[in-house]
């Protein structure tokens, strides 16, 4: 049988265990980490000293038409191409089902001739209605954010820079509503990607950099229009308000499939997170420097939440509650850094005194304080997923193993109609996932295999029919009759390999918060600043407080995390 | 042919009017819509899809087959198969007429589970179409542990151990499906293939599936939209209400 290794040689690091990890509600208050993706990208564009330029920027006074932007890194050299164009606001819509965009992106191999440029020009702007080819990485498109662009252009044209209480309120002037790679429409596979662009072998390595390069564009455009409008006027943006810019992002249900269909790689990253939170508490005891540093953090992070707006009340309770929490732990850590011999005690202290929500945001701070100790496992991070069959397996092995590893689907009472009363399916507009009720909506014939609890429950009930029988069968024998079960049976068996598998919930609940999900796999990706627009759908901001291009080049301190306001035009890095 | 003709010769297909480029993830996920659309959740169907896309992007024209295929399965949907007649010396499997693309992963698990248990199993299917899709199943064989010979009406297969492509060799005239799967390559009898020059050998299948992973697959519009139309059957129809369902 196939084995896959612990991440660390050392199997007795204090490893958190998969009970109290994959819980649904923890993994939906997980905050970015320095191994999150988009801080394992800039690490590499700022320690290789990538190049960036302006090879074409045909825009008109308005800032619309075109613009290719030359990458060049150590590997290879990349075209950014930007097709932007006049959009009415009632076509806006941060939508997966929106037909038309403020700005419509690709990321590609190689330079841009003529041709290649009239290849994407036809096909870009389309989105899902379009074909790329392998050549093409990422596709992408984002709206101006109405709350804060025409308010940025108008405070540069008018020769002011915009006020930083107006900037703080959004963090951003655009919005990304959807990053497509591996494989979509025609784009290269991931498998070759990895294989091919060494710059992007990482996990959403080119989905994070096209989200940059927005970034990018959404500053320099503000400066182009600005200057279009007033030519005498104007002033460019303050470098300190730039960095505090950051790109906005909506994620919707669309995200939560991703999470199901992929366990193993789930299960991964959560082991690379775990895995460095308890190398730190194993190898490293507060000190002076730690401590302080520590105190920092949690100040920062504590401002970092207070200045996040939102209009959902649950998530201002959730900020405000953290932000309470995290300042009265600072006060224990005060109180007790003389004493403090080692990190599992501020964990312990923090399980038993605060939030689940807060006891993340301290576990957080603490790989933020040592994040060049656990740098080396960014290369833990890609996983080869397969969940192949054992078919050799005796029938009470996987009994034993669904007892093992799946205690918790057992536990729900499938027999009760609010327990399966959620379904989820793909919409004709786009495939869009949507979420139904069964008592209310139909379609719950074509609903989308979300019920991993289900039907894990429905192979143990037919495993214990035959009991008695005959459970020393195999698994082959078992599926051969009843192929409706071959798939979870894969699964478990797979994911009785992984150190914490499934994440724990049932989402066909009639309760089910999806929200959960998509902050999950945000905080992997290093998003920052939720502002739940329902339980479905979130916005959210990325790479504010990062370097900007212009800062490639200069000495880079990884010390973007909790972005904080500037003061005045001061600079962040 | 070589990998450079060869990707030569593929890139220079999709530029040909009435194919379309797609990708491995593309087509894995149209494919896997299709067999769901076909079959539901009573069976694998991801695992269905996983055989026609094994044939595809090993140059074994697996969606033409499915094609050809499709009116078939669409209409038949009671695809169980009866339990298998094991004895001491064969294992005999009747799929009732029924095609393997649906049913070969069922049939490789009993096979490489007796095989593991027993050092060697023979098996018989009997009554079986599209012997093709056990193909990608061959070299898949638990890290390539075991040793497969397949003889059936359209070709005959080898793979030894250690190596993740069967060589095709011609069809032996054999009105059943006959394979022999052993732990060691000397408890086969290779008496068929002997002296015979493979139709497509592992060096081959290795180059189509790397050129076509650079440069994507070209397929038939027509069968692409084909299995588009079926794919699309697990769509449910968008209502103002239902667009609340994924937020406003």
């Amino acid at each position: 049988m196939a084995e896959l290794k612990p991440l660390s040689k050392n199997t007795d690091l204090p490893m958190r265990s998969p009970k109290t990890v994959m819980e649904l509600p923890r993994l939906g208050c997980l905050y970015p980490y320095p191994l999150s993706f988009m801080r394992c990208l800039l690490r590499r564009v700022m320690s290789e000293m990538w190049e960036i330029n302006g090879t074409i920027f045909n825009l008109d006074e308005e800032g619309f038409g075109e613009v290719v932007y030359e990458i060049t890194t150590p590997n290879a050299v990349y075209s950014y191409v930007i097709f932007s164009k006049k959009l009415s606001d009632s076509k806006r819509s941060d939508r997966v089902i929106a037909e038309d965009w403020d700005m419509t992106v690709t990321l590609c191999e190689g330079q841009i001739d003529q041709d290649r440029l009239e290849f994407l020009r036809k096909n870009v702007p389309l989105q899902e209605k379009g074909r790329v080819d392998s050549k093409c990485l990422v596709l992408s498109r984002a709206n101006k954010s109405m709350r804060n662009f025409e308010y940025v252009i108008d405070c540069l044209s008018n020769g002011k820079q915009p006020d930083l209480d107006k900037i703080a309120k959004v963090g951003y002037i655009f919005r990304t509503t959807a990053v497509y790679g591996s494989g979509k429409f025609g784009m290269s596979d991931w498998d070759n990607l990895r294989k091919k662009y060494v710059d992007f072998a990482k996990p959403f390595s080119a989905e994070m950099f096209s989200c940059y390069m927005i970034r990018h564009f959404s500053l320099e455009l503000a400066n182009w229009v600005a200057r279009g409008r007033s030519p005498e006027a104007a002033v460019e943006l303050d470098d300190g308000i730039k960095r505090y810019i950051g790109i906005g992002n909506a994620t919707g249900l669309g995200m939560a499939p991703y999470l199901i269909k992929h366990p193993m790689l789930i299960a991964n990253w959560i082991e690379v997170r775990e895995t460095s939170l308890a190398r730190i508490i194993q190898y490293k005891s507060p000190d002076r420097d730690s401590l302080g540093n520590l105190e920092c953090l949690i100040m920062k992070a504590a401002q970092h939440l207070d200045e996040i707006s939102t209009d959902n009340p649950e998530q201002n309770v959730l900020n405000n509650r953290a932000v309470n929490e995290v300042n009265k732990c600072l006060e224990w850590i005060k109180a007790n850094n003389e004493t403090l011999v080692n990190w599992q005690e501020l964990i312990d202290h923090a399980s038993q005194n605060y939030h689940v929500e807060t006891q993340e945001l301290i576990n957080a701070i603490l790989t933020e304080v040592y994040a060049k100790f656990i740098l080396d496992l960014e290369s833990e991070l890609n996983i080869d997923e397969n969940y192949r069959m054992q078919p050799m397996m005796k029938l009470n092995t996987l009994k034993s193993l669904i007892e093992k590893n799946y205690k918790w689907a057992l536990r729900y009472d499938f027999t009760k109609s609010s327990s399966t009363e959620t379904f989820w399916y793909r919409s004709e507009e786009k495939q869009e996932p949507r979420l139904g009720k069964k008592s209310l909506d139909s379609g719950i014939e074509k609903e989308m295999m979300m019920c991993i609890a289900r039907d894990v429950r429905s192979c143990f009930d037919e495993i214990c029919e035959i009991e008695g029988s005959n459970t020393s069968i195999t698994v082959a024998h078992f599926a051969f009759s009843r192929p409706h079960l071959r798939y979870i049976i894969r699964r478990i068996q797979t994911m009785g390999l992984t150190q914490y598998g499934e994440i724990r919930a049932n989402l066909l609940d009639a309760d089910v918060l999806p929200i959960h999900l998509l902050r999950c796999k945000l905080s992997f990706f290093g998003v920052g600043k939720f502002d739940p627009r329902s339980k479905k759908w979130v916005r959210n901001t990325m790479f504010q407080g990062a370097p900007l291009v212009s800062d490639i080049g200069n000495e880079y301190t990884d010390t973007w995390c909790f972005p904080i306001r500037p003061k005045s035009s001061e600079k962040l890095n | 042919m070589n990998t450079l003709i060869l990707g030569v010769f593929l890139s220079g297909l999709s530029l040909v009017k009435n194919l379309i480029n797609i990708s491995f993830n593309e087509l894995l996920s149209l494919l896997s819509r299709v067999f769901e659309a076909v079959y539901g959740h009573e069976h694998d169907y991801q695992e269905m899809a996983q055989t026609v896309f094994w044939l595809e992007s090993h140059g074994h024209s697996g969606i033409n087959k499915l094609i050809e295929k499709l009116p078939e399965l669409d209409a038949v949907k009671n695809i169980y198969l009866p339990p298998p007649c094991i004895t001491k010396e064969i294992i005999t499997i009747d799929c009732c007429g029924g095609s393997l693309f649906t049913n070969a992963h069922l049939i490789c698990d009993l096979v490489f589970s007796e095989t593991e248990n027993y050092g060697v199993t023979k098996v018989a299917i009997i009554n079986a179409n599209d012997p093709y899709a056990l193909i990608g199943y061959l070299g898949s064989a638990f890290n390539n542990s075991l040793s497969s010979h397949l003889i059936t009406d359209k070709f005959s297969a080898f793979i030894s151990p250690g190596s993740s492509y069967p060589i095709i060799y011609s069809a032996l005239s054999c009105k059943k499906i006959e394979w022999t799967c052993s732990k060691h390559e000397d408890l086969i009898d290779m008496s068929h293939i002997k002296n015979h020059e493979p139709r497509i050998d592992s060096i081959k299948q290795k180059s189509f599936y790397e050129v076509a992973l650079n440069n994507g697959l070209s397929i038939s519009m027509l069968n692409y939209e084909k299995l588009n139309l079926i794919a699309d059957r697990i769509l449910v129809p968008s209502t103002e209400s239902s667009r609340l369902g994924a937020g406003e």
